[in-house]
């Protein structure tokens, strides 16, 4: 009844037509290398080697590739470390950014005014920066090749600090004279007033330094040498390096494997997974 | 009178106790957070500018100060001149495509509604995929013999392609590579700008004739976006002035693919020609530095508007 | 002559909601017509379906006699304002204005950028066109303002500025959604005495939402009422509160706002409050209770108690320049409130806590059945509080 009296006009249809192919052809590109990475990984050997484009595999290899790439290298060792330096990491990065950004926001004290100048110095300066300097103390004092060696520039986190300031800012201050009248302390006022209601923030930046750090390459191929040690991205690098036709197979179940952590939280928690990585570019 | 005199005596005990509490627990606690930034940011830094002015080298018997010979050199090494031409070619390829890429991808993807989040996962998706593990999927689907690509481009009667070989062809490979790596990001941030155009802009132009898809993005959705734009292009500058990661997998820098980053990795950390990386470390701050007042400029802009 | 404007059973339904059913309405040219009505009663709507922002689900509108249903708006010839002008942040006001003659009269190539400057002819067009927008500009006595961008004008301003762009074609159907609920009130009084102004010297057919019943009733020739998605009423501002088609539109028009007191029909007709008769006749409808509507200024406070009245007791007087509000409390019905308007001068006489018969002349008196609408009355000769 609708269609007979207002048709939907052909410009429109035509529009929406182009707009899913257009979409559909660049979803395709995005997600060819995932698709073509599992495919691989349960293929057999021969049949890599012989280079078809036919997609579905003739023979499926799944559980000798994946079990020849836990062989090959010590993927869950990989992940393990990555779980221990990305969660040390994070630890300290709230302990140390969140009092100080409570204090920035809303304490006065001596030397505010620099240290927040210090902190807004800080956001345009990446790793690779310092990294030369912070590599030749780390190897004065014996300290490579250690999860030290890999946390210890990121503790700091003046990106936390300026992005928990901002939150925190934004908290009333009736609420916090009204705790202080309660005869809260500061770290009680911080802790059980203030956190509690910061946790969206803490939580985007929680996600946010985690990719960072499960992903990040740089830093690590500089300070660690031995594999046992080796975050992901360099077990990956370590791994990519018997670059042999035969192990291809091998070498995209160890990619699967590796890449698989951060997709599922991504499918699992989508909002909160955009949210945090966008902050990448805020910062 | 007395309530006059005794007003002031009320207001100054909190006044003065108040100071005292905050004084301490600020300073408190501020103390990680400053000793940290001492630590691992201020003193590298200085660290840093003054490695970049001699010749230190891990191992070397003594110091030379060099004054400014370490930039000159840079300036003058051929190899670092690649490496820096090579990022700029780099970031020149990025930089537009990532940006209309994105802007286009986000215009489409918000008409949807109902594939709208199919869309999303699909073009997001690159980004949270850990870039090394890709890369390593891309060697492979790039390979001249047993990768997708070059069979498909076989069957359509093409000449073999060596992407990953082929000094001059390797940076448009890697750009492709961080293309692929960046555009779902860069339209989520233009589908943020795209929800905050007010609906009542878009009804105003239909009125006043400017209707057709042309008019309204010229007259509303291209001016709108304006500050999201410089936005993107800044962020998408400054993740393709640091591209390493798949140079560090696919080319290990070699010939044709020598960029900023890997240039400096080599010097320092596999050469440790110490003094002469951080002479090229300062000059990828300064590069920093001028992306970042660049965009604190334009934020600053988009305050004011 | 033909009607600038008219609308057949206009329904609209988003999803399962429905918002608008069977709105029949026709304007004359040159006539200011309001559309009022409660929060989310479907107001704006209606005026986006005229303008052919929205799609209608069913029925038909026609402008100046045409159907335009499948026209698009710019087709339709209207002009809109929006509440929040809607200014292209990115133009100065005379761009802004400059930009329905622009689209009407360049080609799509001639208006893109860097191609454009290939255009012969665009140049002249373009003087052509910034003479038009110097003439609506000085109408609206916006000339020195035209160079800046809406981010450097104040409210009125900007109005003054969305005004003129819906001037500046010279559309015989404007379409205002709440143009001024986003200025402060002297702004609010000023702006609706240049808009008045404004529809006199144009002769143009004005189409006003507004949800504010003053402005309502001192532009408007008449005035739509809307209620759940119907035309409730549509008549002169003074048929609307002089004879409201429901408690609904009683409520609404008017300030301060009616009195309604729960009343009841007796076998015979008669309406009664509590155990009085009111001299009141309900033409026709069952016993049963009903609603009885009295504007404030109908009701004359009496100080001698006659045994015969409602009693109600002075709660508070409020000074409101040349008269007084005075707020009483219903003896019988301690929930009802009294609103009674009394000129300053008489005031002295009536004291906070004292009580006072409540009188009224039944033929100001608006009688509404259980349903909501009203019904008609005659009065009896003998009628209650009328002896002043
Ligand atoms: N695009 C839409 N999708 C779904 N529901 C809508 C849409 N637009 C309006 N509505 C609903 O239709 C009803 C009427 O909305 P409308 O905006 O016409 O009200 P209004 O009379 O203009 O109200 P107000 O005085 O608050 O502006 C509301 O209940 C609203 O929620
Ligand atoms: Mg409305």
């Amino acid at each position: 009844m609708k269609a007979v009296r207002f048709p939907l006009p052909a410009g429109r249809l035509l529009r929406f037509a182009g707009a899913h192919a257009v979409l559909l052809v660049g979803a395709a590109f995005m997600l060819l290398p995932f698709l073509w990475m599992l495919l691989t990984a349960i293929r057999a050997p021969d049949e890599i080697l012989t280079g078809g484009l036919n997609p579905i595999p003739r023979s499926f290899h799944a559980v000798e590739n994946f079990s020849a790439a836990m062989q090959q290298a010590p993927l869950l060792r990989f992940m393990v470390n990555g779980v221990i330096i990305c969660s040390g990491i994070l630890i300290i990065q709230l302990l140390v950014a969140i009092p100080a950004a409570y204090a920035l926001a809303k304490l006065r004290f001596p030397g505010r005014g620099l240290l927040f100048a210090a902190v807004i110095g800080g956001l345009c300066i990446p790793i690779q920066v310092p990294a030369l300097p912070i590599y030749l103390a780390l190897a004065e004092f014996g300290l490579l090749d250690s999860y030290f060696a890999m946390m210890v520039p990121f503790f700091l986190s003046v990106f936390a600090i300026f992005l928990f300031r901002q939150t925190f800012r934004g908290f009333p201050d009736e609420i916090l004279q009204a705790a202080r009248v309660d005869g809260l302390g500061e770290f009680e006022i911080l802790w059980r007033i203030v956190v509690p209601s910061a946790l969206p923030a803490i939580a985007a930046f929680s996600i946010f330094s985690i990719v960072a750090h499960w992903n990040d390459l740089y830093w690590p191929m500089i300070v660690i040498q031995r594999m046992d040690y080796a975050p992901p991205p360099l077990g990956m690098l370590f791994f990519a390096n018997s670059e042999t036709g035969a192990s291809y197979g091998v070498l995209m179940a160890g990619a699967t494997i590796i890449t698989a952590p951060l997709v599922i939280v991504f499918l699992l928690a989508r909002r909160r997974f955009v949210q945090g990585i966008t902050m990448t570019g805020i910062k | 009178m007395t309530t006059l005199a005794l007003a002031p005596a009320i207001d100054r005990v909190p006044r003065r106790a108040r100071p005292v509490r905050e004084l301490l627990a600020g300073t408190l606690f501020v103390v990680p957070a400053t000793m940290l930034l001492l630590a691992i940011i201020l003193a590298p830094l200085l660290c840093l500018l003054i490695l970049s002015v001699t010749d230190y080298e891990i191992g070397a018997m003594q110091i030379r100060w060099l004054g400014l010979a370490n930039f000159e050199k840079a300036l003058s090494d051929p190899v670092f001149r690649r490496a820096m031409g090579n990022t700029l070619l780099y970031v020149a390829l990025v930089l537009p495509g990532g940006v209309f890429i994105g802007l286009l991808v986000a215009l489409l993807v918000h008409g949807r509604t109902r594939s709208r989040a199919f869309y999303e996962v699909a073009y997001f998706l690159p980004v949270t995929a850990t870039l090394i593990a890709m890369a390593a999927v891309w060697q492979f689907l790039l390979h001249p013999k047993l990768g997708p690509v070059n069979g498909l481009l076989k069957a359509a009667g093409f000449p073999e392609m060596a992407f990953i070989s082929e000094p001059s062809l390797l940076i448009p490979t890697l750009a492709a590579i961080g293309l692929w790596n960046l555009i779902g990001f860069n339209m989520i941030l233009f589908l943020a700008g795209l929800t905050a155009i007010p609906r009542d802009l878009y009804d105003a132009a239909e009125i006043d004739g400017a209707g057709g898809p042309i008019d309204r993005f010229l007259t509303v959705t291209w001016p709108q976006l304006a500050p999201t734009t410089m936005f993107v292009a800044v962020t998408t500058s400054i993740t393709a002035f640091k591209v390493f990661d798949t140079v560090a997998v696919l080319t290990r820098g070699r010939d044709g693919s020598e960029v900023l980053l890997y240039a400096i990795y080599l010097e320092g950390f596999q050469y440790f020609k110490i003094g002469y990386s951080a002479a090229l470390t300062v000059i990828f701050l300064a590069f920093m530095l001028a992306f970042s007042v660049f965009q604190a400029f334009q934020l600053d802009r988009k305050v004011h508007y | 002559m033909e009607h600038s404007l008219e609308l057949e059973r206009i329904s609209k339904a988003f999803g399962k909601t429905g918002v608008l059913s069977d709105i029949d309405l026709a304007v004359e040219p040159g006539e200011f017509l309001s559309l009022v009505g409660p929060s989310g009663c479907g107001k704006s709507t209606l005026l986006r379906i005229i303008s052919g922002l929205e799609r209608q689900d069913s029925g038909q509108v026609r402008i100046a006699g045409r159907p335009v249903d499948v026209l698009s708006p710019r087709a339709r010839n209207i002009a809109m304002v929006f509440q929040n002008y809607a200014l292209y942040p990115h133009m100065s006001a005379a761009e802004n204005i400059a930009l329905p003659l622009m689209v009407d009269r360049l080609s799509l190539l001639e208006r893109l950028p860097l191609i454009r400057h290939l255009s012969p002819r665009r140049k002249r067009i373009e003087a052509a066109i910034s003479g038009e927008i110097g003439k609506v500009a000085e109408a609206l006595q916006i000339e020195p303002l035209l160079a800046r961008k809406p981010g450097q004008l104040s409210g009125g301003q900007r109005q003054r500025v969305a005004l003129a762009r819906a001037m500046v074609r010279q559309p015989s159907l404007f379409l205002m959604d709440e143009p001024l609920s986003n200025l402060d009130a002297q702004l609010r009084v000023h702006m609706r005495d240049e808009l008045t102004d404004l529809h006199r010297r144009l002769g143009a057919t004005f189409i006003y939402v507004t949800h504010d019943q003053i402005e309502a009733m001192t532009m408007s020739t008449r005035i739509a009422m809307l209620d759940g998605g119907r035309l409730a009423q549509i008549g002169s501002p003074a048929d609307l509160y002089e004879r409201p088609a429901s408690l609904t539109v009683a409520r609404f028009i008017g300030s301060p706002a009616i009195n309604i007191l729960p009343a009841r029909l007796d076998p015979q007709g008669h309406v009664m409050l509590g155990a009085l008769p009111t001299g009141l006749v309900a033409s026709e409808g069952l016993a049963g209770p009903v609603s009885l509507g009295l504007r404030p200024e109908h009701i004359r406070l009496h100080a001698a108690c006659e045994r015969a009245m409602p009693m109600a007791t002075l709660r508070r007087s409020e000074h409101h320049g040349a008269d007084r509000l005075l707020h009483l409390d219903l003896t019988e019905n301690r929930q009802t409130g009294l609103i009674v308007r009394v000129p300053q001068d008489e005031t002295g006489q009536f004291q906070p806590g004292e009580t006072y018969g409540i009188g009224f002349a039944p033929e100001k008196a608006h009688l509404f059945g259980p349903s909501g609408l009203r019904m008609a009355t005659r009065t009896l000769p003998a009628r209650i509080g009328a002896a002043a």
